[in-house]
């Protein structure tokens, strides 16, 4: 398995696990999370220390581009692809 | 209003009283001592958990320090909420006495922010940023006037608790103590304002909002409450203080129950306050 591909479940299971509406072991990657409330904004504060936990370095929001939370493929497009590397 | 203007004349007046300058007031230490504390163990985020029993005393010692300089990091991002919205309304529709308070309110944060952020830079070389990130939710003017003093209430009533109990604890080191007894001083003021105007903004709309804007009020401070609560768990925190599995132990630490429990002793008189206000219909978990 890739590494996106790897990352990508891992955190389409997290997603899922955080929400108790929400029946499926995992999220499409192009699901949209927080549009369809799969997570709430108080849950992004934990999801960013996830991330950080499997970035291995702390996350700044600050920095966080808008939009970045909306789908598993935008969170891996803006927190660990290379080209799209969150500044 | 008449009742937040008379407390805004008032508190105005002790704050001409007690105007201070902390540029003056502290002494800054080339280095501080290793082998001191920082934090009272009590208030550590993992104090009571497994990890904690397994610490030597100078690991102890060494997570107090990072931890105050968390605590002072969250500070600092609190205040700077803060200063946007007290500088957003001043000079807003409330009356001239409002904004003279504000004035003092705004000098006496952007001060605090100078002491801590002078701490963390000089013996931190850091300060660890917030996690907190919001949605934007657009929300009629009285809502977020409301959210906005009731957010300072919450914010400002944790870290006073900590402030207080650090200022008496005569383990700590002076310099730490001495920015928490600072702290304190001017909090107190500022949280009989925040009160006041919280349940002032309430009672003069809650009417008006309907219940379906209530229920979203509670929800939201429900939520905004453990976020608060959160900041004072940092992996980041666990991992400058050498503990290896930083994560797991932010988990474990979060979810005990000893820490629960310290987390409603710290927000009793906040939530009571929420409660008896008719805020809250019932206690959030946390
Ligand atoms: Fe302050
Ligand atoms: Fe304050």
């Amino acid at each position: 398995m890739s590494q996106e591909q790897d990352i990508k479940n891992r955190l389409s299971r997290w997603v899922a696990q955080q929400s108790s509406d929400y029946q499926q072991d995992s999220v499409p990657f192009d699901l949209a999370i927080i549009e369809q409330r799969i997570i709430t904004s108080v849950q992004i504060m934990e999801l960013i220390l996830f991330l950080e936990h499997l970035r291995g370095e702390p996350i700044n929001p600050m920095h966080i581009k808008p939009g970045a939370f909306s789908s598993i493929d935008s969170i891996y497009q803006h927190f660990f692809s290379e080209d799209q590397a969150y500044a | 209003m008449e009742n937040v203007i008379a407390l805004s004349q008032k508190l105005s007046k002790a704050s001409v009283k007690r105007y201070s300058n902390p540029y003056l007031e502290f002494d800054w230490p080339d280095s501080l001592p290793q082998d001191g504390w920082f934090f009272s163990p009590e208030l550590s985020s993992l104090y009571a958990t497994p990890v904690y029993n397994t610490l030597s005393e100078a690991q102890k010692k060494r997570l107090a320090f990072w931890e105050l300089v968390n605590f002072f990091s969250l500070n600092i991002h609190g205040e700077k909420a803060l200063l946007q919205g007290l500088s957003q309304r001043l000079y807003s529709h409330w009356p001239a006495e409002i904004s003279d308070y504000l004035h003092h309110f705004l000098g006496e944060e952007n001060k605090h922010m100078t002491l801590f952020g002078t701490f963390c830079s000089r013996y931190a070389n850091k300060i660890y940023p917030s996690k907190a990130y919001s949605l934007k939710e657009e929300q009629v003017h009285s809502v977020e006037d409301f959210l906005f003093f009731a957010r300072v209430v919450i914010f400002e009533e944790f870290v006073d608790f900590y402030n207080l109990y650090m200022a008496k604890d005569d383990r700590l080191h002076s310099l730490c103590r001495a920015i928490n007894q600072y702290h304190h001083n001017d909090e107190s003021r500022h949280l009989a304002f925040g009160r006041k105007i919280t349940q002032q903004l309430y009672a003069a709309n809650s009417e008006d909002w309907g219940q379906d804007t209530i229920n979203s009020i509670r929800r939201y401070l429900g939520d905004y409450i453990q976020a608060t609560w959160k900041e004072y768990y940092n992996p980041w925190v666990y991992k400058d203080a050498g503990l290896s599995d930083y994560y797991e132990t932010y988990l474990t630490a979060w979810r005990h129950k000893n820490q629960q429990q310290l987390r409603h002793k710290i927000s009793a008189h906040c939530l009571e306050f929420f409660v008896n206000s008719g805020i809250f219909a019932e206690e959030p978990v946390l």
